[in-house]
């Protein structure tokens, strides 16, 4: 739960606050730190993994020694990313490679006190993005403080938005002065996206439950659209509620943080929802998987290969199970057929559609994207069984 | 995945000529996203025409938003993405 309880705002985030306002600029990163450490030991032993989750501080610890040799070109750089993939690995894909490797009756490598530490799928992924921009020379070193409130700066280290540090560490060194206004604002950041966690994201889990197969299997066919489509409700508004309160928390410490979420629903195609919805995770897929694998200036096929490998790693990363990778394709597969439309539709010059077609092409892209949850909230038997009840009956 | 492509359709139609009553509506759902924008704190200032400004307007709205969540505080579930 972490940011809707007392204890966020209590122990953490108003004290933190108020303390980086007043000590000498110097200190500033070490009262990130402090807290941020504070946070991650609170609230792993609270929620994620216990002692054992509250020792992978020791991750950012060794994080932030490591770092210290990256340089531009070092091979050190890729060592980073070696290990910091690996970390994801061991403690997110264990269970579930070495399940499909050995299948799930015969595993005899299962962990079964395997435990996620507190925000890793997002610490990893600023871990990799300072190490592969100290490799090409875009992000300055900074001093070993600061990058370690970089990593753990408490109202992103959970589940982000996902920081750059060469956008951080301006923030850092000359934050906001002016108090009165981010802390107005900051506050109703976070109180509406409190609201809208509660009132709306927590409100539609009464509709959300029956997604399993029972329930599937039993309701009405014309119920279904309805349950998906508040699934889709819940995870933007949970989401996004996440996020405001992260980026307001961040503002009343003059920091700002870039925005996550920008009114994804009424996008008119999947590549504009992409570049509104989960900005963070959107801008550093492009920034570290698409671009690296050749982006979109290559063959048409290879085109499609990059967008298919990059959007099912994003699957895999959302979690360790097929059905996320079943999602990350379909939406892969979504980004390849708006690819070549755009390109036919310049070729044979077929010029904007009006409101009309605005609309028409909003209609698709919420279908699309809504049915595309069917994959992220059920497994993949269950999901397929939904589907089938959906389209056939 | 192209970066320069940043308008959505919606936006695009600001350049096509729209029939009256077409533009009205497009003009006023910007208007109210703006204005919701403003009211959840992810925009600084309000758009031009925003009526409920001042700090009178703001302790209101703290104030309901407030009530809100003491009133369905009680569900009290995860956050989706803490898991992941």
């Amino acid at each position: 739960m972490i940011f809707n309880t007392f204890a966020y705002f209590i122990l953490f985030l108003v004290p933190a606050a108020i303390l980086f306002r007043h000590v000498r600029t110097a200190l500033q990163p070490w009262v990130c730190l402090l807290f941020g450490a504070g946070f991650f030991v609170f609230f792993s032993i609270k929620q994620a993994g216990g002692a054992a989750g509250a020792v992978c501080l020791l991750i950012f610890i060794w994080e932030a020694i490591f770092s210290r040799f990256y340089k531009k070109g070092s091979w050190l750089c890729f060592v980073g990313i070696a290990q910091t993939i690996l970390f994801l690995v061991v403690f997110k894909y264990w269970n579930f490679l070495t399940g499909l490797v050995l299948g799930p009756k015969n595993n005899v490598l299962f962990w079964p006190g395997a435990f996620l530490p507190l925000g890793i799928s997002f610490f990893t992924f600023e871990f990799i993005h300072y190490a592969v921009d100290r490799y090409r020379g875009t992000a300055p070193a900074g001093k070993f403080g600061e990058y370690m409130s970089f990593i753990l700066f408490f109202p992103t280290m959970v589940a982000g938005p996902i920081k750059r540090y060469q956008d951080f560490l301006p923030a850092l060194r000359e934050p906001s002065l002016e108090w009165a206004a981010d802390w107005e604002i900051g506050t109703t950041r976070v109180l509406a996206g409190l609201a809208k966690k509660f009132a709306l994201a927590d409100f539609l889990t009464a509709f959300t439950n029956h997604l399993n197969r029972n329930d599937i299997a039993s309701a009405q066919r014309w119920v279904l659209p309805i349950w998906l489509l508040a699934y889709g409700m819940k995870i933007y508004f949970d989401f996004s509620a996440y996020s405001d309160i992260a980026i307001g928390s961040a503002r009343l410490f003059g920091i700002r943080v870039k925005e996550n979420f920008d009114w994804p629903y009424i996008r008119t195609n999947i590549s504009d929802f992409w570049k509104h919805w989960h900005m963070s995770l959107y801008r550093w897929l492009v920034d570290y998987i698409f671009i690296p694998l050749g982006g979109s200036r290559c063959r048409p096929p290879r085109v499609i290969v990059n967008l298919l490998l990059t959007m099912m790693l994003s699957g895999l990363w959302h979690g360790a199970g097929l059905n996320f990778i079943a999602w990350g394709l379909w939406h892969g597969l979504l980004l390849s057929v708006r690819w070549i439309w755009v390109r036919l539709r310049a070729a044979a010059r077929i010029p904007d559609t009006g409101l009309a077609g605005a609309v028409g092409a909003w209609t698709i892209t919420f279908i699309t994207v809504n049915l595309g949850w069917a994959f992220f909230c059920m497994n993949l038997p269950t999901a397929m069984f939904f589907l089938k009840r959906l389209f056939i009956g | 995945m192209n970066p320069t492509e940043t308008k959505s359709e919606f936006e695009r139609l600001d350049a096509i000529p729209q029939p009256r009553p077409a533009q009205k509506l497009l003009k006023a759902g910007w208007w109210l996203i703006d204005s919701l924008d403003y009211l959840g704190g992810s925009r600084d200032t309000p758009p031009t025409g925003f009526p409920f400004r001042g700090n009178i307007w703001r302790g209101l709205w703290w104030g309901l938003l407030i009530g809100i969540i003491l009133l369905f505080c009680g569900q009290t579930s995860k956050f989706i993405y803490i898991d992941f």
